[in-house]
């Protein structure tokens, strides 16, 4: 708080100076006087309030914004005065009369002129208010850079400040007039009294305080005239701070909120809203006073009342992140190190986190002249019940900004994709959107997927690669957008995954739906020595020290995460040219081993496509512009790991962890026609399978041992012994 | 010596009463508002209460300091608004507004009696409250309705006289047919203490309908130096009583009349307390000091208890082991939606009497503080509610059933359950069951989102077959069919054998070795791994992280009943037992039932 008392007759001067001053450059470098523009439009009546940013106040004299702030209210009068003193002269043209207040005010104006002698001191009580003579309002917008005060930290030293808060609607009254001048007339002599009214509410005048009546002692009495007072629209509204502003075992703060004049009608029951405005204690009179005049009552007097939505709240909150953060985050193992951060409480499962990472950050859009090619990502998680599927889908739900939870039953009658409804009042039909439609841009997470009902599984067919929902009910015809990466779970039929059937007969559903995920995996629960003592550690050590036990990698804030994910979705990355023999090539390997062995999933075009998103989702990830043949390797690699888990779930775990076999066998195919294979074609191979160099050297050194191939000198060839 | 202070002695000489309040080992001398009518009391004396926080309203802002000017002297006065409610000022003088001055923010909090705690408890209390006080015969503070309830306990606790043979035996005729339906509905009755409920528009927003107790509105001062309170949270608060008529709803010409109503309930019905000292209650018996002889004592104690137990549950002791864990278990960490430590027991395949579930809480309510008990018949489901919903008009929360304070045992007796049908707000309601059981949170409706709290409540479900909320641990009752004739003379020999000084002893075991912190040594930990590893490579896909949790839990909570504060090898030895046992009891359950059901 300023200790030192301002001198408001020089404030008074500079607000002057500011309001006909102030001008910002636009584009062509022509002045333009934001300030003095609008004054003309309230002489002309065509503007009701006038708001002063606070920022512009800030660059004039940042002194001066400051007391603002401190003690807004008497400012707000003085800037009141201000403009009432500059609006005649902004007048440039005569205005019609708008109602009848207008034909009041010039009226008295007229009188005033007429009566009043040079030198004349005018009787105060006969002085008109000036409020009463204004048509305009002046608000105040908070300076950007003030933070929103949490509800719950509007304390008593905020009592006259400007501050801001966010919270929900949870009340709010009917638009009603509330008087702010009162006019009187006398029966007796006729003069007209007034009386500002400046709380909820006050004691009518009974007697004329005319000279006449005074003197004469007539005992006028004061009729109240409607016409001849002014009204401002006037509501209450309610808010309730954010449950994430509540501290652990709190109830949720509220506040009251007066809003007049231009305020009024913003928001309704429901919204999410920042509200600026001054923090006041509620002036009480009379026997209230006297009764309670221990406590008073506080409420926020409106100037800035906007509706937040709750998503983009989210994510201008935190604001962009410095080229200093980003350079933090990125080290050499960021990608598994954001992979591991989600979701930290569940434990392993690697690749399905760097998969879920890549849904967050989504794939790059394409819409080559009429046609649409989705960039977003479809995930489908199977398992045995109690692999916590559920849990990862809730925390994705919880880090994306955007997104959905609901399950394939769908709670409410609407369902998944949208509904026709009637209003109630109106009778008129209208369309209500499903979770698919409200998650538009966003993640849709779906539980139960198996146990959607028939209606919505036709239509996420169009969903999940059309990325729309048609509607033909009711007479109603229409197409709504939904644009929107579903991360599905669903449990196998009959209990538990079984082996030897297909996909389509475990999960039981068609195909065609299957195949529109990009990846699906498979969650099994399977004992393994090794990573059963790593979980048990994890168990007892949380017991033991009632803590998480310490980690490699510390996992990531959720806020930051969200930030860095928002900033990769920015990124725009394109697969240059010469990377397409690269992937066509890789493509057409897969389809020829998926016909070779016994394959359970389907390769199809989709997969094609499926890779290309992942990999410029991998290539966001790392905020290039550009995909590179990495980011294809890893795509590949999390499709293979995919169809891993679904095709060999028992017998495979052998043959997984001896690579080097599986590298043999690549070589051995390569080599079947021909008896000598170039290793940079080896190399090349195994990397699109997702090995790296050390493993096929260690592949080429064993099988080179054993003799079952020869390395010629300069270790470019390996030629197969007969 | 009972403390009597004023507030205006405390203006006067705070330092003096200071020290008394600071120590709150002294608050046994200050008259308790639970148990004294607030008639015996005056404005502004200092008084004790005891009682959960069920609601937490705005901060409300009031005038630190004020002026007073005399309208003849024109003397001037500071006087403070500290523990006041009303301004101090005579009809000759007047206020000097100084606008915003002075102004200092305090919380308001909305305070009950503790739900559901029992009636010794709440004996136990008063008699330290009148103790000090009825030094003069004359204030005894017990009104008409709690002696009769007192003589009503007596035969209860020593025998019961005549009615034998029947079931009834155990709890007296005149108890049965006056306080049954109360006492089973409530789940406790206490002293009707006070006013309650006299003004019928305004309720006192009990979570449990129909059961007496008071409420009280308290304002604290310097919260930001006190340790945060939570909702729920059991307190113990000296402060100023505040009674002054003109703070029935008459203030506010903000909000609607309801919420005035709310905010402001007559002071006669919901008395004002300024808080002086404040103390958050875990305990809710007395506890001796020197804890170190009751851990030397657990042995004996747990061998006593064990017995009565496993007669109770008609011969099997296993059941009566988990039983006991069941009773001093208690939430001791949570960590990323994860509560640790809480263990919800099903006790299933009790035999088909129906009293037989009414006589066992009956046993249990005599040696745990705070139970509930519930009948979960499908009209309690359908109308009771049970989550605490945000009232806007009002703006306050509107109690449910589940806003209990922690360590409250609910015992839900699902034998009362028929087939029929449960509506919305029954599905509902099971949902919220569901979640406390699973997770210890109850999601409390603000209409506009709903907001998780955390809770200790452990749950025991009484069913027949296995019971259709989710319990970790589902002990299939092994009934002893000779027990099973003798059943009242068990119940009526279980509650003749709980007297003191044992029944003391065993509420103080049971106090003492839920709160006790333990240890878990470092190479236990390395053979629950080892063990855990060996019984994945056994059990294959049946054994998952939940039973290690679960085997952890068990350990820490059977070492505990025996007293001892470390984990021993022969703790977690025992627990793997009892968990096979159960394990293979179940087994043969699933058996026998789908034998049954195969048999059409």
């Amino acid at each position: 708080m300023t200790t030192k008392t301002r001198d408001y007759d020089a404030d008074k001067e500079k607000i002057k100076q500011f309001l006909q001053e102030f001008y910002s450059q636009d584009d062509e470098g022509r002045k333009k006087f934001k300030y003095a523009s609008q004054l003309t439009n309230l002489a002309h009546r065509e503007q009701v309030a006038l708001t002063i940013d606070l920022d512009d106040l800030e660059d004039f004299d940042s002194d001066l914004a400051a007391s603002v702030i401190q003690n807004t209210r008497r400012y707000s009068q003085i800037v009141g005065d201000v403009v009432a003193d500059l609006l005649p002269l902004f007048k440039e043209r005569e205005i019609a009369e708008k109602d009848t207040l207008d034909v009041y005010i010039e009226h008295r104006i007229l009188i005033e002129q007429r009566n009043r002698r040079p030198g004349e001191q005018r009787n105060p009580q006969n002085k008109y208010p000036p409020e009463l003579m204004r048509r305009f309002e002046v608000y105040f917008k908070e300076p950007s850079a003030m933070k929103c005060t949490p509800v719950r930290l509007v304390k008593a030293e905020h009592i006259g400040q400007l501050v801001s808060v966010r919270g929900i609607v949870t009340r709010c009254t009917e638009v009603k007039p509330m008087m702010q001048v009162a006019t009187y007339t006398c029966d007796q002599c006729g003069a007209e009294t007034y009386q500002p009214v400046g709380s909820l509410s006050f004691m009518p005048e009974q007697m004329c305080p005319s000279d006449d009546c005074r003197i004469n002692k007539s005992g006028g009495r004061l009729y109240l005239q409607t016409r001849g007072s002014k009204f401002i629209k006037f509501q209450e509204l309610k808010i309730q701070e954010h449950s994430d502003q509540v501290p652990v075992g709190n109830i949720p703060r509220s506040l009251t909120v007066f809003c007049r004049g231009e305020t009024t009608r913003q928001a309704i029951p429901g919204d999410h809203v920042a509200i600026t405005g001054v923090f006041l204690p509620l002036l009480k009179t009379g026997f209230k006073q006297m009764a309670q005049g221990l406590l008073s009552e506080t409420y926020l007097e409106a100037h800035k009342v906007s509706i937040v939505n709750k998503s983009q709240d989210d994510i201008d909150q935190p604001g962009e992140m410095t080229e200093e953060e980003v350079q933090k985050l990125i080290d050499e193992d960021f990608y598994n190190k954001l992979a591991t951060s989600i979701a930290p409480e569940i434990y392993g499962h690697e690749d399905v986190k760097k998969a879920l990472l890549l849904l967050l950050v989504g794939g790059v859009d394409r819409r080559p002249d009429g046609m649409k090619i989705r960039g977003s990502i479809n995930i489908c998680l199977m398992g045995d019940p109690g692999v916590a599927k559920s849990q990862l889908l809730s925390y994705i739900d919880r880090l994306a900004p955007r997104s959905q939870y609901t399950t394939g039953r769908g709670s409410s009658g609407v369902g998944l994709t949208a509904a026709v409804m009637k209003d109630p009042l109106t009778g008129e039909m209208m369309l209500e959107g499903g979770s698919l439609v409200l998650a538009d841009q966003g993640i849709c997470c779906i539980d139960e997927f198996d146990k959607m009902a028939d209606s919505d599984r036709t239509a996420i067919h169009e969903v999940m690669e059309q990325q729309t929902i048609s509607i033909a009910k009711a007479g109603i015809m229409t197409t709504l957008n939904a644009r929107v990466s579903i991360l599905a779970a669903a449990n196998p039929a009959y209990g538990r995954y079984n082996p030897k059937r297909t996909i389509e007969q475990n999960i039981q559903l068609p195909a065609a739906l299957l195949s529109r995920f990009d990846l699906l995996w498979l969650i099994q629960d399977k004992p393994d020595r090794d990573n059963d003592l790593r979980l048990a550690h994890h168990i007892t050590y949380v017991h033991r020290h009632s803590k998480q036990p310490p980690t490699l990698v510390d996992p990531l804030d959720m806020s930051l995460m969200r930030r860095y994910i928002g900033l990769c979705k920015k990124k725009d990355p394109t697969i240059p040219a010469d990377l397409s023999d690269y992937i066509v090539g890789s493509y057409v390997e897969m389809r020829k081993e998926a016909r070779n062995s016994k394959d359970m999933t389907f390769t199809s075009a989709r997969n094609l496509l499926a890779i290309l998103r992942l990999s410029t989702a991998l290539a966001r990830l790392r905020l290039a512009d550009a995909v590179v043949e990495a980011d294809v390797a890893e795509a590949i690699r999390l499709v293979e790991m995919s169809k891993d888990s679904l095709n060999h779930t028992e017998e495979s775990r052998q043959k997984q962890t001896s690579s080097v076999e599986k590298i043999y066998n690549i070589i051995r195919e390569m080599g079947a026609e021909k008896r000598s294979v170039k290793l940079s074609d080896i190399q090349d191979r195994c990397t699109s399978k997702g090995f790296n160099q050390d493993q096929v050297m260690e592949c080429i050194e064993e099988y080179e041992q054993l003799n079952v191939w020869q390395v010629n000198q300069a270790r470019t060839k390996v030629t197969f012994v007969q | 010596m009972a403390v009597h202070c004023l507030l205006s002695d405390w203006e006067s000489c705070e330092n003096d009463f200071r020290h008394i309040v600071d120590d709150p080992r002294n608050w046994s001398k200050i008259p308790l508002l639970n148990a004294v009518p607030s008639y015996e009391l005056c404005d502004h004396q200092l008084v004790r209460f005891r009682g959960m926080i069920q609601h937490m309203f705005n901060p409300e802002f009031y005038l630190g300091q004020y002026e007073v000017e005399h309208n003849v002297s024109k003397a001037k006065e500071t006087r403070s608004g500290r523990y006041r409610d009303v301004i101090q000022c005579s009809p000759e003088e007047k206020v000097i507004d100084n606008s915003n001055d002075g102004i200092e923010e305090r919380q308001v909090l909305y305070c009950i009696t503790t739900p559901a705690l029992n009636d010794w408890v709440h004996q136990e209390e008063r008699k330290w409250g009148s103790q000090q006080l009825s030094g003069t015969e004359s204030s005894k503070p017990l009104s008409t309705g709690t002696k009769r309830q007192a003589e009503d306990e007596e035969p209860m606790e020593v025998d019961a006289p005549g009615s034998n043979g029947t079931v009834s035996g155990v709890i007296t005729a005149s108890e049965r047919s006056g306080h049954e339906n109360k006492r089973l509905s409530s789940g406790c009755s206490r002293g009707n203490v006070g006013e309650s409920s006299s003004c019928p528009a305004l309720s006192l927003n009990f979570p449990i309908d129909g059961a007496p107790g008071i409420a009280c509105i308290v304002k604290t001062y310097d919260t930001d130096s006190l340790a945060p309170l939570k909702l729920n949270d059991v307190v113990d608060v000296v402060g100023f009583l505040s009674l002054d008529p003109s703070l029935a709803h008459t203030s506010s010409s903000l909000g609607t009349d309801s919420e005035n109503m709310a905010e402001n309930p007559p002071p006669s019905v919901v008395p004002r307390l300024h808080a002086v000292a404040l103390q958050k209650l875990t305990l809710l018996n007395k506890v001796p000091a020197d804890l170190g002889e009751v851990f030397q004592s657990a042995q004996n104690v747990r061998k006593e208890l064990h017995f009565v137990l496993s007669q109770m549950l008609l011969g099997d002791t296993i059941a009566a082991d988990y039983l006991i864990c069941h009773l001093i278990s208690l939430v001791y960490m949570r960590k990323d939606g994860l509560a640790l430590g809480h263990f919800p027991m099903n006790l299933s395949n009790l035999p088909q009497r129906p009293d037989y579930t009414r006589l066992l809480y009956s046993v249990l309510e005599r040696i745990l503080p705070k139970s509930h008990y519930l009948p979960m018949t499908l009209e309690n489901m359908n109308t009771l509610s049970f989550v605490p919903k945000m009232d806007y008009e009002a703006n306050r929360l509107s109690s449910g059933l589940l806003q209990l304070s922690d360590n409250t045992h609910l015992i839900v007796d699902e034998t009362r359950l028929q087939a029929g049908k449960l509506d919305a707000a029954g599905i509902a309601n099971v949902q919220a069951l569901r979640t406390l059981i699973s997770q210890q949170l109850v999601n409390y409706d603000f209409q506009y989102y709903s907001k998780p709290y955390d809770t200790d409540v452990p749950v025991l479900i009484l069913s027949e077959g296995k019971s259709l909320l989710p319990c970790d641990v589902l002990v299939p009752l092994k009934v002893d069919p000779a027990c099973l004739s003798t059943l009242p003379e068990v119940f009526q020999a279980a509650n003749h054998f709980l007297r003191d000084p044992l029944l003391s002893a065993i509420r103080t075991y049971l106090c003492v070795m839920r709160h006790s912190t333990y240890e878990f040594p470092e190479d236990l930990q390395k053979k629950a791994q080892e063990d855990f590893v060996e019984m994945r490579q056994a059990g294959g896909q049946n054994v998952s992280a939940d039973d290690l949790h679960l085997l952890l839990v068990l350990a820490r909570l059977v070492s505990l009943s025996n007293g001892e504060k470390t984990v021993s090898v022969g703790a977690w030895e025992q627990a793997k037992k009892l968990e096979a046992e159960r394990k293979r009891r179940i087994g043969t359950e699933h058996v026998r039932s789908s034998t049954l059901s195969n048999e059409p």
